[in-house]
């Protein structure tokens, strides 16, 4: 019988390899939606199983290497973000993808980051991440050349720090799987305590642990390796960058976990603490809290819809880069929460946008308006979106957040607490951009004839909008599930209230408050005022004409002063630092190229007679 | 069967070749025909000792003559010469097939004639035994290529054909220069006596013969600052030569020169000259990577990246293990099969559009899907993506480079990666998302079997790479094991210089 | 004579040849260094299987394994002037060539293949 993992795994990739094979319309979108359909279904059986049993696992020999795969609460937990996002993202590009192209690699790139999430040795974690890698570049090659080369740079570099980290470790490990990974280290880690010879010196733990980070932090999007990010995620089809911003980037996160799980002890050890908080982790959290400030800022600052969200999801991540790093159990729970609500209300943003460039083919935040009155009810889910990134109660984004903030302040650390409380704000600046820009406002002309969204995009913002709410007016749902993975109730309370015992968040409470707020305002609005309706070219401008010189309309340029402000920092450009050094190279290499290879063949001898004086001198 | 018959594989395209002529004054049709028949049979035969080589576990040693060595001068064909003549063999019989197609220049008779003599002076200089042998069949296959460079009659084909004779001309002087003094020292060719005696050798001597011999065959094995024809040659000569070049005619180069230093392993020079090859290799890599990276011809830059990968062979034999000698083995494999398929597919687009600068291929994947299918996946597989076949190569290398403690080979693989992505990528995204005009070019059918057949090969290594591993790490063995090698020559008992 | 003679002959003509190639622009002369290269690099193969007082290895009357000099290296050096000649020969072809094209044998001329 094949096993319920390998379906997981590989039933999008032979979903996609299906839909392009029929390359049929009506067909291929039908295969896919199975394909996203089967691995959702298997893990939402296999968490009966997991109630009873620890774990699943699986594995497999294939050409002398031995292949392991487990199931259990941590992986559970990333793969249902990968089973239901993906799901989502899949219905949504059964509206917007172009052609069976796109089926293949969206789902591939599924394959690989179930793969990520259910590896259970160095191999497959590295093949699988590869695959997804690999799936989403070819995403991004189709739309823009330069975006996908940029992204592949940064994706080589970090393959090939994790495989150098992997090769050293096997060299003196001798195996690949988790297990017995995590348990040399652990050895180590208490030969160290003892003063014995330990296997891995100081210098190659931090090398191991420098690779790793790098290869993670490319994916995750960590500053200063984010630079691929924006022109990536807005550089493909919108509905997959749903599943990729959603769920790809927390391959990135959950390789940070992996650090932890595999290094953990060993690094706590050889480093030592501040307070509960390990020092190697304080790299990973205040990584994660520049990428929370540059990623905020630089959204603030953009013109385009896809670049705001696409700096934005960055800046999220550092969020939960702030929690993993903190590394006590409270903030990792905090973290993987922060994780799926981001894979949440980022898949439903960016199914949000997908719908708007399909209808109306817009992405600038100049062409666009008042489209709340012709798409009601991607309003409405945008509506769900911006209150639940804007961490508004009783949304999912505020009871991660609120857990974040709790994890960060318990540790004393007032430096990242700071930066998380920037980033919030930020997060409000952006926002109240899109909120008006994109819904309010006057609507151009040519914006008249727009539609809501098409059905299986509406159902795909459905189910991300109501888990959005759901989660966050139950956060007990999520947090029970996360204590499993501890295996001990860090967060108490009951599915309604999150409880740390010194705060508290509940819920439902704040819901019902709310609902006899919303209910009070309503009675005053309709009791109170008289209703007189204008039209929205009276309360835009306030009737002045727009000019062009120096133009803040919300649609245009409207942070131009923060951006005066922030130039001095803006030119400190990573983005551009890199460009250039890769411009440099190219020119170095075409002076040396012309230069060696200058088509004379008596230069030619003269480099042999050179070699051989060389070899003379060496000691003929 | 008798196992002396393997010397067929030198005796068959030598009297095929001289059979040319014969063939011509019957049909001058039938010329290019009995060129891929010969290596068809050639290809039988290669695979025939391929089988018994490993199965047997034990090298043919064919004497010619019935003389025993170091009387007599002896063929050794071990484990990595079965390989390579079978690589040889498959790559000759795909490249003729080619030929009939893509050579339309008369006289197609001396084409065929330099053809089998270049796949027989590369195949001598694999499985030959004997040091001065090895210098004629170098100069069989340098003046076929010299030949076959300027076969084209153009004034560049010409060009790039004087600037290898120069270069090549100054390389073999000096490696026979280097001959000379191994003989005047130790009185014998024989290498299998070389490396039995080489301890006695004047350290002085062995120094001044090794670093010539290594600096003549360096010339034929491209690396840096030695390999300057080799763009030009690549450029010029015709298409499917420029692909036997890149698959074998470099690589039997890079043997004889690895098999020579690892024969002198007793001679004090032997750290030294492992030093200058890793220099000159890692040289190589990097020069071979940054000129390719802006090149508006894409035969010339697939000229540079296969020079560039042969710095990395070169890399690994200098690494002087066996696990570094397994990687340079497996990559010069992989690199083989994968070179092949671009060439014979960048062939095939100037072919068909009429030249190969990269605006012929804008729009390829429109016009000749198949062809740019198969270029996506060797530009793939040269960059080392996992489930391809160079993946492996590339990371036998970085382990191997990690046992040793030469962590700036693993900066040099994934520096050269960077730059193979950036350049790779360039080319893909200009065939399959550019458009151009132009009407879709009904492929060739045979043309693609050979490519389907050689994406095939890539893919198949790549995700099962053992089989493959191992094979090569039997044919380093053969190459690195040179006591063993001792050994398996039959010398005669008594006879020494 | 003493065979030092024969070997700073030898490498006298393998220096001048590659001085010629070196510095020479014109393509003829180019080759021409090459084969004085190769000469040079005969005789010193032939110098090394010198042996002062004997003859040359062909067996006739009183010439015998005893009193003749090496053969191995004169056989070598037939089969090197061989090579030589076809390489030289294909390489004045090839100089023909490219004069009926470019009308120019200055090597610094010769060069369309770049970069």
């Amino acid at each position: 019988m094949i096993n319920e993992l390998m379906i997981i795994i590989f039933a999008p990739l032979l979903a996609g390899v299906l839909a392009w094979i029929f390359d049929v319309k009506g067909i291929r979108e039908g295969v896919a939606i199975i394909g996203a359909a089967v691995p959702l279904a298997y893990l939402i059986q296999a968490y009966q199983t997991l109630a009873s049993q620890p774990s699943i696992q699986y594995s497999i020999v294939l050409s002398g290497f031995k292949f392991e795969f487990i199931l259990y609460h941590l992986s559970w937990v990333f793969a249902m973000i990968a089973g239901v996002v993906g799901f989502a993202a899949v219905l949504g590009m059964v509206s917007t993808a172009k052609d069976s192209y796109e089926w293949l690699f969206a789902l591939m790139s599924l394959t690989g980051v179930y793969g990520v999430f259910l590896a259970d040795d160095l191999i497959s974690f590295f093949i699988f991440w590869e695959i997804m890698t690999f799936a989403s570049f070819m995403m991004v090659l189709k739309y823009n050349r330069k975006a996908s080369l940029k992204y592949f740079l940064l994706s080589v570099l970090g393959a090939y720090a994790m495989l150098i980290a992997i090769g050293i470790i096997y060299a003196k490990v001798g195996a690949f799987d988790f297990t017995s990974v995590q348990r040399v280290f652990y050895q180590d880690a208490m030969r160290s305590v003892m003063g014995s010879d330990t296997l891995f010196s100081r210098n190659e733990l931090l090398l191991i642990f420098g690779l790793f980070l790098t290869a993670f932090g490319v994916k995750a999007g960590t500053f200063p390796l984010h630079v691929w990010a924006p022109d990536a995620y807005s550089e493909t089809n919108q509905s997959y960058t749903a599943m990729f911003s959603g769920v790809l980037s927390k391959a990135g996160v959950y390789g940070m976990l992996v650090i932890y799980i595999l290094l953990g002890t060993r690094l706590m050890y050889e480093f030592g603490n501040i307070g509960a908080a390990p020092k190697f982790g304080y790299v990973i959290a205040f990584l994660g809290g520049i990428t929370i400030i540059v990623g905020g800022l630089l959204a603030a600052l953009q013109e385009d819809i896809r670049k705001l969200f696409a700096y934005s999801s960055i800046s999220q991540i550092g969020y939960i880069l702030v929690g993993i790093g903190v590394g006590t159990a409270l903030s990792i729970e905090a973290a993987i929460y922060h994780a799926i609500s981001h894979a949440l209300f980022k898949g439903l943003f960016f199914l949000i946008v997908a719908t708007i460039i399909h209808r109306t083919g817009k992405t600038q935040f100049k062409d666009m308006g008042g489209l709340a009155e012709k798409m009601p009810v991607t309003f409405a889910m945008a509506f769900v979106a911006i209150l639940s990134l804007a961490g508004i109660p009783p949304l999912v984004g505020f009871a991660s957040k609120w857990l974040i903030f709790e994890a960060v302040i318990h540790q004393n650390m007032p430096i990242l607490g700071g930066m998380l409380f920037f980033g919030s704000a930020i997060g409000f600046v952006y926002l109240i951009r899109f909120t008006y820009a994109v819904w309010f406002g006057q609507r151009p002309t040519e914006l008249d004839d727009t539609k809501d969204a098409p059905l299986p995009l509406a159902i795909a913002m459905g189910i991300l909008a109501l888990l959005n709410v759901v989660f966050g007016i139950a956060p007990g749902i999520v947090a029970g599930e996360l204590n499993k993975i501890f295996g001990k109730e860090i967060i108490q309370g009951t599915i309604w209230e999150l409880n740390l015992g010194f705060g508290r968040y509940n819920g439902l409470f704040i819901t019902i408050w709310l609902v006899v707020g919303i209910l009070i305002a309503a009675v005053i609005y309709f009791l109170g005022a008289k209703v007189r309706r204008v039209p929205v070219t009276d309360t835009y401008q306030a009737g002045n004409p727009v000019t062009m010189d120096y133009n803040l309309t919300i649609r245009r340029n409207f942070f131009l002063p923060l951006k005066e402000t922030l130039a001095f920092w803006l030119r400190m450009s990573f983005d551009r630092l890199y460009q250039d050094i890769g411009s440099w190279v190219e020119d170095l290499a075409e002076t040396l190229r012309h230069y060696i290879y200058n088509g004379n063949v008596q230069a030619y001898a003269w480099y042999l007679a050179a070699i051989l004086i060389i070899l003379a001198l060496w000691g003929v | 069967m008798n196992l002396q018959f393997a010397s067929l594989l030198i005796a068959l395209p030598l009297i095929s070749a001289f059979f040319v002529p014969v063939i011509k004054t019957i049909s001058r049709k039938a010329v290019m025909p009995f060129l891929v028949i010969i290596t068809a049979v050639q290809t039988g035969i290669a695979a025939w000792v391929f089988e018994e080589v490993y199965t047997g576990g034990k090298p043919i040693i064919i004497m010619a003559g019935g003389f025993k060595p170091p009387v007599g001068i002896n063929l050794y064909i071990g484990h990595f010469a079965a390989l390579f003549v079978l690589i040889i063999a498959v790559a000759g019989f795909f490249m003729a097939v080619f030929s009939m197609k893509s050579i339309g220049v008369e006289p197609k008779d001396k084409y065929a004639m330099l053809f089998l003599l270049l796949m027989l002076g590369a195949t001598g200089m694999i499985s030959t035994g004997d040091i001065f042998n090895l210098f004629v069949f170098m100069e069989i296959t340098a003046i076929s290529a010299y030949a076959l460079t300027a076969y084209n009659k153009t004034g560049e084909a010409s060009e790039g054909a004087m600037k290898y004779i120069v270069l090549g001309g100054i390389g073999s002087s000096f490696f026979l220069v280097g001959i000379a003094l191994i003989y005047g020292s130790l009185g014998t060719l024989n290498m299998a006596q070389i490396a039995q005696l080489a301890g006695n050798i004047n350290p002085t001597v062995a120094q001044a013969a090794l670093a010539l011999l290594v600096f003549g065959l360096a010339v034929e094995a491209e690396l840096f600052p030695l390999n300057a024809w080799a763009p030009d040659a690549y450029q010029a000569a015709p298409h499917p030569v420029t692909a036997m070049f890149s698959a074998f005619v470099v690589k039997a180069g890079l043997y004889a020169m690895v098999r020579i230093i690892y024969l002198l392993r007793d001679t004090q020079a032997f750290t030294g000259i492992l030093r200058l090859v890793l220099i000159l290799g890692t040289i190589t890599v990097v020069i071979g990577e940054l000129s390719a990276l802006r090149q508006t011809n894409v035969k010339r830059m697939f000229a540079y990246s296969s020079i560039a990968q042969v710095g990395f062979m070169a890399v690994g034999f200098s690494l002087g293990t066996q696990a570094g000698a397994s990687a340079g083995v497996f990559h010069m494999v992989n690199h083989a099969i994968v070179k092949a398929l671009m060439f014979l597919a960048v062939g095939y687009v100037a072919l068909e559009l009429g030249g190969t600068s990269i605006e012929d291929f804008k729009g390829l994947g429109k016009k000749m899907p198949l062809t740019a299918f198969a270029i996506t996946v060797g530009a793939i597989s040269i960059i080392g993506i996992p489930m391809f076949n160079v993946f492996w190569s590339k990371i036998q290398l970085i382990l191997a480079a990690l046992k040793v403690g030469k962590t700036g080979v693993i900066a040099l693989i994934l520096g050269a990666s960077l730059v193979e992505a950036v350049y790779y990528i360039r080319l893909i995204h200009t065939m399959w998302f550019e458009s151009a005009n132009g009407e879709k070019v009904k492929e060739n059918f045979t043309l693609g079997v050979i490519m389907l057949l050689l994406v095939a090969l890539i893919i198949v290594i790549g995700v099962f790479p053992n089989a493959a591993w191992n094979i090569a790490q039997k044919a380093a063995a053969d190459l690195y094991n040179v006591s063993q090698y001792i050994k398996n020559v039959p010398l005669l008992p008594g006879v020494s210089p | 004579m003493s065979i030092g003679v024969y070997y700073f002959g030898a490498v006298s003509l393998i220096l001048i040849g590659l001085y010629a190639v070196l510095v020479k622009k014109n393509l003829l002369k180019i080759l021409v260094g090459l084969s004085i290269m190769e000469t040079g690099v005969n005789l010193l193969l032939i110098s090394i299987g010198y042996i002062a007082g004997r003859s040359a290895p062909i067996l006739s009357e009183g010439v015998g394994p005893n009193n003749a000099v090496d053969p191995i290296p004169q056989a070598l050096v037939l089969t090197a002037i061989v090579i030589g000649v076809a390489t030289t020969a294909l390489a004045l072809t090839v100089a023909i060539n490219l004069y009926e094209t470019y009308k120019t044998l200055n090597i610094e001329e010769l060069r369309r293949l770049r970069g």
